[in-house]
Order: structure tokens, then sequence, then C-alpha cells
């Protein structure tokens, strides 16, 4: 609940990017990176879990490596309003997320590791197809004037 | 000493990944023979088989009376064939995500790559690989670490982003930033204003 509450205060204070979002331009070795940094997160903790524990684990495991690296390509080639709808997005998907292991944590014990990480799949996909439908629904209703408000700071 | 003892034993010496669950998939396997040494190479890949398909099933099944130097073989046994398969899922499975994300950013843009960039693609490997390797107790409470993890990785995105933007979300919910240089009221000296009134 406090992780859903989070998001929902993150998601109010970012604002709708103003022009649609282009197509990002990302150099040859950007992918490279983050395969590099996915598999060095992967293996560093699996390999410190014994020291790290269970909750110190599950929370080091959720350092945005993959995201952090995608916003700041995204601003540095195109601007603002490119690594607003990024981090947007990002944070609306994360509901899926929360719902995705608050459903494994529920049916870890009870249906064993495979058929929980398959609900927790499911659900994360329906929490996020639900959560875009909602939000765009919003966003067809507000219909906002374009130039008004104040300035967001990125980055 | 009972049998859970001697399993939990056999556990912290093998030190193996799967030693914690063996009792789990012990129906699978021919416990007779192997204490024996008479296995075949042929029934030890079935049993491997058969107790790494099992590895994730309810842990409600009760432990069979065993040996522990059966067990002890068949720990490694697994620590030879599945170690190295789970290392190379560990350095292939993330990393595969992630340039799938990469691939679906460039392809259709910002807003639907964030839409994948969010979902779990290093923590649920992660998460997978906590549970193989430490069981189902600790992967229980590493998702509960997880959703701790994402308060604070939503406290960054706040952090990135302030102060908001009011035209939108906030205008709504009546909220301001709490204290702006704009809307401070200047400083007034009273020794100046009391002079000139005198």
């Amino acid at each position: 609940m406090t992780a859903y509450a989070a998001l929902l205060m993150v998601v109010a204070f970012i604002r709708r990017p103003r022009l649609p979002a282009a197509k990002v331009p990302s150099p040859w070795w950007d992918i490279w990176f983050r395969m590099g940094a996915a598999a060095a997160l992967t293996l560093a903790i699996t390999a410190a879990a014994d020291r790290l524990g269970p909750l110190l684990s599950g929370i080091v495991g959720t350092y945005p490596v993959v995201t952090t690296v995608v916003t700041t390509f995204t601003h540095h080639h195109l601007g603002r309003e490119a690594a607003i709808a990024m981090m947007r997005s990002s944070v609306l998907a994360w509901f899926g997320f929360v719902s995705c292991f608050l459903v494994i944590g529920m049916t870890l014990k009870s249906y064993g590791l495979a058929a929980s990480l398959c609900l927790g799949a499911l659900a994360a996909v329906a929490t996020t197809v639900a959560v875009f439908w909602i939000d765009r629904r919003m966003s067809a209703r507000a219909k906002l004037p374009a130039g008004k408000g104040a300035q967001v700071r990125l980055l | 000493m009972s049998t859970r003892g001697r399993l939990v034993q056999c556990d912290a010496t093998c030190r193996t990944s799967f030693g914690s669950r063996l009792e789990r998939s012990a129906e699978a396997l021919d416990w007779d023979r192997i204490s024996a040494n008479v296995i075949e190479p042929e029934e030890r890949r079935r049993a491997t088989r058969a107790y790494t398909l099992r590895f994730c099933r309810r842990p409600s099944e009760p432990p069979m009376d065993c040996d522990v130097a059966a067990l002890r073989e068949i720990a490694a046994l697994h620590r030879d064939v599945c170690g190295g398969m789970l290392l190379l899922l560990k350095l292939t499975l993330a990393p595969m995500l992630v340039a799938m994300a990469t691939l679906a950013t460039r392809r259709w843009g910002p807003s639907i790559g964030g839409i994948v960039v969010g979902l779990p693609l290093s923590t649920a490997p992660i998460f997978l690989f906590l549970a193989i390797d430490q069981g189902l107790d600790f992967a229980e409470r590493a998702a509960v670490g997880i959703l701790f993890g994402l308060v604070g990785v939503a406290a960054l995105r706040w952090r990135m982003c302030w102060p908001p933007d009011t035209s939108d979300g906030l205008s709504r919910l009546r909220l301001r930033p709490l204290r702006s240089s704009r809307h401070r009221p200047a400083r007034v000296n009273c020794r100046q204003v009391c002079s000139r009134q005198a």
C-alpha cells in the first residue's frame, strides 16, 4: 500500500508531456552497456544475498539500472519533453511492478515459485493495462491549454 | 538424529544451492539404490531431471527417510549439472530482457519505451535466482524488500521532478511547492521604518 501511495504521489507530480514524443537515437554501445549492467547487478546481488539478507537483497534488486540509463540518454538526445514522457510512462508502469511482487509475495508459499511468477506476471500486465487506460481517459478529459504552468526541473 | 536434522546437516555440509530443497523431491528418487551406490548414469540424469522439475513445487510433501551420504552425492551432482546452467542463466536472462526493452524503446519511442522499461526486467530475474539459490522463505521476504525498494525509487523520481508542474495533476489536488522564494514576504527593517515615520 505504501508503494502504491508513493507511486501515486510521484505520478501527480509529473505533468503530461506537451509534445508527442519522438523516437530515441542511441549510441551503438548503449545496448551493450545496459546488458552488462543488468548482468552485473544480477550476479552481484545473487552472490551477496547471504550477507545482505532477504530484505536488503530485495531493496538493492530494485535499483533502477535500466531506467536511469535510458532516461539520461533520452534527456540528452531529445530534451525535456521526451524525458518527461519516458519518466511518466515508467512510473505508471511501476504500478504493475508493485502488483506483480504483491501477488508473488502472497502466493509464493501456497502455490510454489513457477505458479506465483506466472500469477505475478498476469497481475503486472493487467495492472499496467488498467493504469494506462485510466491515464488516457483522464488526459482526454483534462484537455489542458498548452504553455501554462510552472517549470519542471529535470536531471 | 532425525531425518530432518540429518537433512539440515547435509545442507550445511554440502553448501549447494539445491541442498535446502532436496527433501521435497525425495520421492522422485530411488534412495535405496542411491545409498547402495549402484545408481546408473542414465538414472542419475533422470533423477536430476525429476528433481529439477520438482524443486519449485509445493513444499508440503513430507520428507522421506534417506541417507545423508546419498544426499551429499545428489547435491554434488546438482551442483555440477545445474550450477553451470544457473550461472549461464544469470548471465543471459536479465541482459536479454533489457536488450528487448532497449529495442522496443528505439522502435516505438519514449512513451512506449517507458512502459517497457518500467516492467521488472532486471528485478524479476534477480528474484527468480534468489528463490532458486536461497529458498522460498528467503524469496518471500525479498519480495517485501522489493516493495520497500520501490518506495525509494519513487522518491528518486519525485526529487527529479521537483518542483512540480501545477498546471496538471496537482492542480486538482490544490497542492503547491511548500517553500518558494517568489512567494516569501520581503524582510522589513523596523528601525528604518520607525525613523522615517518619526
